[in-house]
């Protein structure tokens, strides 16, 4: 605490003094992104196992897979892949307003923030008429003709809410980030000095994004 | 340790930014893949469409993960770490279907063989013994039971080892504890016993297949089943010749059911 470097967090706007057990603001840098890149590890590892039995089953139930998924409507899946790589597009803005100083980074986090909310909504719609059809996981499935017709539709749906349900809790997660970012951008907390929680962010949000692109041909388009 | 880390804070953590004119870029060509993953998932191009999505997906995956994330002026490092994470993940998928694709060791000699098992049609009164009825018990029998109760039925199959009770030996009348009736074993193979598996997953009159062959493992002839005994078991209406099923059952899925779905895969082929 009486380092003097560790001081002072409440300095000026756009002031950030590193902690003590670094050598220089570059190093806390390099450690936070090495440590973000880390969790993204373990994200990648989170997620694969919903991707493996996503391929097993797919495997053995391809044809089951396929009625299932033509259950879905791509046009939303579609819609939802747009706003997400638009989203990243702003969030790729914001971190470089920050690094840039610029003001606009509010503005970028502000759109970011909304294109995730944009995507939850339309989720939302996916997912009422989904529960409408009885399109639902395991011997929850009610839909008549699936039923009838491909009975293993049902594990389909299954890993459509686990899969869609999980990225859509990262969204929510990612948009509380943002939130906080975007208030303390707003604070005037970030510049070219001092960016590392909104790069941080980005690179967490990018990855929603990642998952996003694989989610969206596996489950809308080939089943 | 101290001055590799400064030698690698000079090399690759100098920040780099992104020009707005190469995010657009990366953003309009995504979205340009994006649409080209939906025009070739809508051409049925049979087997090679999934893949050709995936195809497509990594490469969206590439530039995101390259220029958004930067990960193309990142250090060693970190594009190390993110890359064993998919390498973790194809060690994860690749021993999984290693396992999946290869547990039922015969699938595919006897694929055909137990196709043609199973019941597609209901047969009028199929509760009742016939010759056919037990070819198909024999079959199924030698499937799906002989690793617990032995190619001869005498509870000592290679799996009974690790049993406690040890699966019945169907040569002897005594110690059943449904009842060595047809209904007493079909309720068995409905519910399970212990650690017995059920096999609701089979039609029902394969149950029975399965029930009257067992029986035959003993000389001794137990009494035919009553109306009342059909219904428990799930014959709806015994005096129907298709015991009241057309309206068509439910079943539920356990393991045993992946093998025989991919015995009917398999036998398409
Ligand atoms: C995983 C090993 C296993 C498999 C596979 C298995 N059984 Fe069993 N079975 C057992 C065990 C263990 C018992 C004894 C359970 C007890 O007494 O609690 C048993 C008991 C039985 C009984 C006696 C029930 C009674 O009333 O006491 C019947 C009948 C039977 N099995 C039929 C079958 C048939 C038919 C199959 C094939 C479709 C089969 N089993 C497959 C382990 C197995």
């Amino acid at each position: 605490m009486s380092s003097p470097s560790s001081v002072d967090h409440h300095g000026k706007p756009g002031e950030h003094h590193f902690a003590h057990h670094f050598r220089s603001a570059l190093h806390e840098f390099v450690t936070c992104k090495q440590g973000m890149w880390l969790f993204l590890v373990q994200e990648v590892l989170f997620f694969s196992p919903l991707f493996v039995a996503y391929f097993m089953f797919r495997a053995q139930y391809a044809h089951d897979f396929h009625l299932g998924a033509l259950q879905l409507d791509w046009k939303m899946g579609a819609l939802n892949t747009i706003i997400l790589l638009c989203s990243s597009y702003t969030m790729a803005r914001a971190v470089t307003a920050s690094q840039r100083g610029e003001k606009s980074i509010v503005k970028y986090l502000a759109i970011t923030f909304l294109c995730a909310a944009g995507f939850l909504v339309v989720k939302y719609f996916e997912y009422t008429h989904k529960i409408h059809d009885g399109l639902l996981p395991g011997k929850f499935m009610t839909n008549p003709e699936l039923l009838a017709e491909a009975p293993k539709a049902a594990i389909f749906f299954s890993l459509y809410f686990c899969m869609t349900g999980l990225h859509g809790i990262h969204v929510i997660g990612g948009m509380g980030v943002i939130a906080w970012i975007m208030w303390r951008a707003h604070k005037g907390e970030f510049g070219p000095k001092y960016f590392t929680p909104v790069e941080m962010t980005g690179l967490y949000w990018h990855f929603v994004d990642l998952v996003w692109i694989f989610l969206f041909p596996m489950l809308y388009l080939v089943g | 340790m101290s001055h590799h880390d400064q030698h690698d804070d000079h090399e690759h953590g100098e920040h780099h930014i992104l020009s707005n004119a190469m995010g657009l870029k990366i953003l309009l060509i995504l979205i340009v893949m994006t649409v080209l993953t939906v025009v070739t998932a809508r051409i049925d191009l049979g087997h090679l469409n999934g893949p050709i999505a995936i195809f497509i997906a990594c490469f969206k995956a590439m530039l995101v993960i390259l220029f958004f994330m930067g990960m193309k002026y990142d250090s060693n490092d970190n594009r190390a770490f993110f890359a064993s994470s998919f390498v973790f993940f194809g060690v994860f998928v690749v021993l999984t279907a290693a396992d999946v694709f290869t547990r039922v060791g015969d699938w595919r000699t006897h694929g055909p063989e137990l196709k043609a098992t199973m019941m597609k049609e209901i047969q009028p009164k199929f509760w009742e013994d016939s010759e056919e009825s037990l070819k198909r018990g024999a079959t199924l029998f030698k499937e799906q039971c002989v690793t617990c109760h032995g190619s001869e039925g005498h509870g000592d199959g290679p799996a009974s080892a690790g049993l406690n009770p040890k699966p019945r030996n169907f040569t002897l009348t005594a110690d059943w504890k449904n009842g060595r009736t047809v209904t007493g074993i079909v309720t068995t193979l409905n519910k399970g016993l212990g650690s017995m598996p059920s096999f609701d997953n089979f039609p029902l009159p394969n149950r029975f297949d399965l029930a009257h062959y067992v029986l035959t493992l003993n000389a001794e002839k137990p009494a035919t089943p009553t109306a009342d005994q059909l219904k428990a078991v799930g014959v709806l209406d015994p005096s129907k010749d298709d015991g009241g099923l057309a309206a068509g059952g439910s079943s539920k899925s356990i393991p045993i059911e992946f093998a025989i779905d991919r015995y009917v895969e398999a036998s398409k082929k």
